[in-house]
């Protein structure tokens, strides 16, 4: 009895020293092989009486169960321990950059412009556009600028050598959509423009983006309403302070500038023309001007993308240089 | 426009409070740009005068003064100025003042004898006058009065902005009654002027032709004028502070005139008109010397002032000849106050080339009831100044429309305007502005006063009422109107695409100019169309650029010159082959160069076309069947390495490396890989055309096939695919192989197919399908099985 514990002690030592599976199959068949240290108990039970053979196979049993119990606990453990050795083995230099193209970028007046057209999108506005090379009909008649008009001055037009112009602002397009479209009229109208100037905060091509909403009892608070919404959402600054200044443009009236306050630098910064549309343009879109009121507000793409990245010379936004271009990776 | 801050103020009884009025005028439309003090800070100098002027004795070139400077004892100060000497009044700064620049006067010794102050030259109080030496005042100046007083230094000149609605704020009068409208400050009596218009001028001929053009003309000769004395103190002082050079007096006054009450004037020198005066239009071939020496070659019909000989002696409203010009010489003149119609002078100084006050006033309009008034007070001035007697005056005057009147319903107003502003207001608004209001039933006729003639309409009208009322006090509030779902707009969805896909495949969106150099054009431009160009072009960018070639190899250019080896970037934007609306697609281009991924962990390698066609093939194989073909003669392009893209048999772009021979103009030694498509030629929706998935098993076949190195692998796959297998899932290529045991001319292609139908495929239908493959290559190609 005592021998057979003594055994099984041994084993139990024994096999905490065994480290690989193949040693582990050698070390178990020593044991619980044919002949094996614990099968040798089994053999003598045959030369045994009865009740002695009852008791002591009973003992025999349980030791050889718990031997096995035990081995298949170690092999479970070599198994682990493998893993991790190779698992360690396989470990690579996590920190070198991933393999494959780099996500590329972006043009700041792209990613602005998605931004605003999210925006205008979530009150109903769809995106409309027209034309870059212009005719004088559209980008001055129908907006209600008379040819020789002072108020042609305010903007240095290029012209074409057959007498087209390049569109100096987006507003052509209302026009163009209103001739296509019976109001109501809500819409949003991006594009390039062109004008006759070129210094640090000037470029002879540069992008606008045109708001135009035309329906029966569009009055002049809901522009109010609209453009302070509009640039509190796109600043992500809901005590943005917006003021209206007086203006004139000949397409609308009454007129404003918009500006914005800089707590930063304190100061009041122009963002944007607007006005209820005057009635000389509706004429020229043909809408009713008795049924049907409505406002316009242009603003600058590259201004707003400017102040939302911090870009400080419009020039290098059309330069194409990746120094810049790069810094919008993942914008 | 630039006023004399102080001067303005002469128009009020009130004092006024500068912060608030230029900040309310700034809110109602008169943007003030800038405000300049006239002079620096400095205190503690006034008017001395020199009672005795010895020299230094033991300094040449310093004299020792007595300076009577106001207090009981006179001071003694040493000065270095070579003008100074007894009796002369300069600025004095006394001990305690402080000059600009925070410079402080202390007593001090200089050369042994004390000095209590010091003596100023112009420059040293920050009015530079030009003169070497002291600051020399005038002879009425009062010792011990202070220099900032005496010389009005305390004040400002500001610059408006005044939008070209507004001609009737480009003088004191008319700014002075917008601040009235605006604040309430109280005006001064309008100043009445005596009658000078009383006595027919005689022996003088008189042709106002175009009178429907012109329809106030009022003429003044007077004679004995003095011409050659420079203009009083008072009269410089305001012109230069409203941004005007003097001039001789007589033109001084005439300025004068304008700045105060809008209507420009002229002074013809009299004894150089032939005996008459008329305006009629040009004619062709007619010349003028022009005041500021422009030979003005006159534009027929344009409106011309003539002499008594019916020569041309002023372009009307925009500048006067030469030769009948005022000079220090002339004793005798013509006033000239007229009223012009702003269409008839409209763009006139621009085509001229000339600056000009007077067209700048008249374009936009002046007051047509003020002619009589400035003439008048020109007169007075000119009497007062130069001396001389009336001798007679012409006149001419049409009747001109009537006044405008403008019916409305303040309640139709306050709709549009969206807030509620009491009836009283808004009729106490309209009175400040010297509208005459007049009821009637539920309207109100206003009827504007004659120098706002830009009021002409209803909105003119609500602008003004809310303007004046403040466009900040009026409620913001959301419109509300029934809302509507937006429809989905595919095309720009498509284009978003597109830009996003290209952004994950490592490219950097550029957005170049509209326009390019003619030398690009030249070299790059897309030479089926004829090129737009502009008349004028800024830079030398004088063509509108017909594709995006051009600047996506501008781009490659620039980023090489900053040290880039490799790049891949595109543009979407439109393109001119026209100048209709329907001739300006948008094109998207996209360029790549250098290394392929370039990395730490992969051999780098060249870009090449099949970079680039995964690119294409990415881009744009949802949008319908997409093909690439070889014919094209694509002049930009390497003939062996380019193709067209093609979707639904539309020939939509290009793609393929840029010609070696454009390498050396360009300054290329490795020609970047470009595509370039025309998006409008692309259906916007995706084609969902889905065949429904089999639960059988796929069976995969592999053939290798030699063939002559000519054939297109892409020829095979469509001939393949012509077969029409249904069970024929798909066909690729996984080995092309030349060399080895293979002729020289030869290749091996190796092509996998995988079949899948709606049963277990057997061997012999298996079979039958390659069979008919390798018959295919084999009549078609004459490809042999490997």
């Amino acid at each position: 009895m005592e021998q057979l514990n003594s055994v099984l002690e041994t084993a139990l030592n024994e096999m905490q020293t065994v480290t690989s599976l193949h040693d582990l199959e050698q070390f178990k068949s020593r044991y619980v092989g044919k002949s094996g240290a614990i099968t040798a108990f089994m053999q003598q039970l045959k030369d045994m009486a009865a009740e002695e053979r009852k008791a002591f196979g009973a003992l025999v049993n349980k030791i050889k169960s718990e031997f096995e119990e035990a081995l298949g606990a170690r092999r479970q453990q070599i198994i682990d321990n493998e893993l991790v050795a190779k698992l360690a083995n396989e470990s690579i230099d996590v920190t070198l950059p991933g393999r494959g193209s780099n996500s590329g970028s972006l043009h700041p007046v792209t990613l602005t412009l998605k931004r605003l057209v999210t925006i205008f999108a979530s009150l109903g506005f769809t995106v409309a556009d027209g034309p870059e090379i212009e005719t004088d009909y559209y980008n001055f008649k129908a907006l209600n600028i008379p040819d020789n008009h002072p108020a042609r001055a305010m903007q240095d037009t290029f012209y074409t050598s057959s007498g087209h112009v390049l569109r100096t602002h987006t507003s052509p397009i209302q026009v163009r959509f209103a001739e296509e479209n019976e109001p109501p009229i809500k819409i949003v109208a991006p594009g390039r423009v062109f004008r006759v100037d070129m210094d640090a905060t000037h470029s002879p091509m540069f992008h606008q983006m045109e708001l135009l909403w035309i329906d029966k009892g569009i009055s002049f608070a809901n522009l109010k309403a609209i453009i302070i919404e509009f640039m509190r959402t796109f600043f992500e600054d809901s005590e943005l302070q917006v003021r209206f200044r007086a203006s004139f443009f000949p397409f609308t009236e009454p007129s404003a500038e918009v500006d914005i306050y800089f707590a930063k630098t304190g100061k009041w910064l122009e963002v944007g023309g607007c006005g209820m549309v005057h009635p000389e343009v509706l004429k020229y879109m043909k809408i009713d001007s008795h049924q049907y009121s409505g406002f316009a507000f242009g603003f600058g793409i590259d201004r707003l993308a400017m102040l939302k990245y911090g870009i400080t010379d419009l020039r290098l936004m059309f330069e194409n240089d990746l120094d810049f271009l790069r810094q919008f990776e993942g914008c | 426009m630039k006023i004399s801050w102080n001067y303005l103020q002469d128009f009020f009884t009130d004092k006024l409070d500068k912060k608030v009025v230029l900040e309310r005028l700034t809110m109602a439309g008169l943007e003030v740009e800038d405000e300049t003090p006239v002079a620096p800070e400095f205190s503690g100098i006034v008017v001395g005068e020199v009672i005795s002027c010895e020299k230094h004795p033991d300094a040449d070139k310093l004299s020792l003064c007595k300076v009577d400077a106001g207090d009981s004892e006179p001071l003694q100060i040493i000065c270095g100025a070579s003008n100074v000497a007894v009796g002369v009044k300069v600025p004095c700064a006394k001990v305690g003042a402080v000059l600009p620049e925070n410079f402080k006067i202390a007593e001090r010794k200089m050369r042994g004898l004390m000095s209590y102050g010091m003596l100023c030259s112009g420059n040293e109080i920050g009015c530079p006058d030009g003169v070497d030496g002291l600051l020399l005042l005038n002879n009425d100046a009062i010792p011990g009065t202070d220099i900032r007083e005496y010389l009005d230094l305390n004040d400002s000149i500001i610059e408006f902005k005044i939008t070209p609605n507004r001609g009737d704020c480009l003088s004191y009068t008319g700014l002075a009654r917008e601040i009235h409208a605006l604040t309430g400050y109280t005006l001064k009596d309008k100043e009445l002027y005596s009658d000078f218009l009383t006595k027919k001028l005689e022996n003088f001929s008189f042709n106002p032709e175009a009178s429907d053009k012109c329809p106030h003309y009022v003429g003044l000769a007077i004679k004995n004028v003095n011409n050659a004395k420079a203009s009083p103190a008072w009269l410089v002082k305001v012109l230069e502070r409203s941004g005007l050079r003097p001039k001789s007096s007589l033109v001084d006054i005439t300025n004068y005139v304008m700045i105060v009450l809008g209507q420009p004037m002229h002074a013809f020198d009299l004894s150089k008109l032939n005996s008459g005066i008329g305006f009629r239009l040009a004619k062709t071939g007619e010349e003028l010397k022009l005041i500021d020496g422009t030979n003005a070659r006159l534009v027929k019909d344009d409106l011309v002032i003539t002499d008594g000989s019916d020569n041309p002696v002023a372009i009307a409203g925009v500048m006067g000849g030469l030769d009948s010009a005022v000079t220090e010489a002339t004793t005798e003149i013509l006033l000239e106050s007229a009223f012009f119609l702003p269409e008839v002078i409209h763009g006139r100084a621009k085509a001229y080339g000339v600056s000009s006050d007077s067209a700048y006033r008249f374009e936009r309009g002046v007051n047509p009831d003020i002619q009589h008034d400035a003439i008048n007070l020109a007169a007075k001035l000119v009497l007062e100044i130069c001396g001389g007697e009336v001798v007679g005056s012409i006149h001419s005057v049409k009747a001109t429309q009537s006044q405008v009147k403008i019916n409305i319903d303040y309640a139709d107003m306050l709709k549009l305007i969206g807030e509620d502003i009491a009836t009283v207001e808004i009729d106490k608004i309209l009175a400040d502005l010297g509208c005459q209001v007049v009821v009637e039933g539920e309207k109100r006729i206003i009827t504007p006063p004659a120098y706002r003639f830009d009021l002409k309409i209803r909105e003119d009208i609500i602008e003004e009422v809310i303007r004046v009322y403040g466009y900040d006090r009026i409620q913001a509030k959301m419109p509300i109107l029934a809302h509507r779902f937006n429809s989905v707009d595919s095309k720009l969805n498509q284009l978003t695409s597109w830009k996003d896909a290209l952004l994950n495949m490592g490219f950097n969106e550029v957005i170049s100019y509209a326009f390019i150099e003619e030398s690009y054009a030249e070299l790059l431009a897309d030479k089926k169309h004829d090129l737009i160009r502009l008349k004028n072009p800024l830079a030398g960018l004088a063509v509108m650029r017909n594709n995006l070639i051009t600047d996506m190899v501008k781009t490659l250019q620039h980023n090489i010159n900053r040290g880039y080896d490799s790049l891949r970037v595109f543009e979407l934007a439109r393109v001119f082959n026209g100048e209709t609306a329907d001739t300006q697609p948008l094109y998207l281009a996209g360029l790549i160069y250098g290394k392929h991924h370039a990395g730490w962990s992969e051999k780098p390698r060249q870009v090449d076309f099949y970079d680039l066609k995964s690119i294409v093939e990415n881009l744009f194989s949802a949008y319908g069947k997409l093909d690439f073909t070889t014919l094209n003669d694509n002049p930009l392009f390497h003939p062996g390495r380019t193709a067209n893209i093609v979707i639904n048999g539309i020939n939509v772009g290009v793609l393929g490396q840029l010609h070696p021979k454009l390498g050396q103009p360009l300054g290329l030694d490795i020609l970047p890989y470009i595509f370039e498509v025309d998006t409008s030629l692309i259906q916007p929706e995706i084609s969902y055309n889905l065949s429904s998935v089999s639960k059988f098993q796929k069976v995969n076949r592999d053939l290798a096939f030699i063939l002559d190195k000519s054939v297109n692998v892409g020829d095979i796959l469509k001939s393949i695919s012509a077969l029409q297998i249904n069970d024929l899932l798909s066909s690729t290529i996984f080995d092309i192989f030349t060399g080895g045991n293979l002729a020289d001319n030869q290749k091996s292609v190796a092509l996998k197919f995988t079949f899948q139908s709606d049963h277990t495929l057997t061997d012999e239908e298996i079979v039958s399908y390659l069979e008919l493959i390798k018959q295919k290559v084999a009549t078609e190609y004459n490809g042999q099985l490997r």
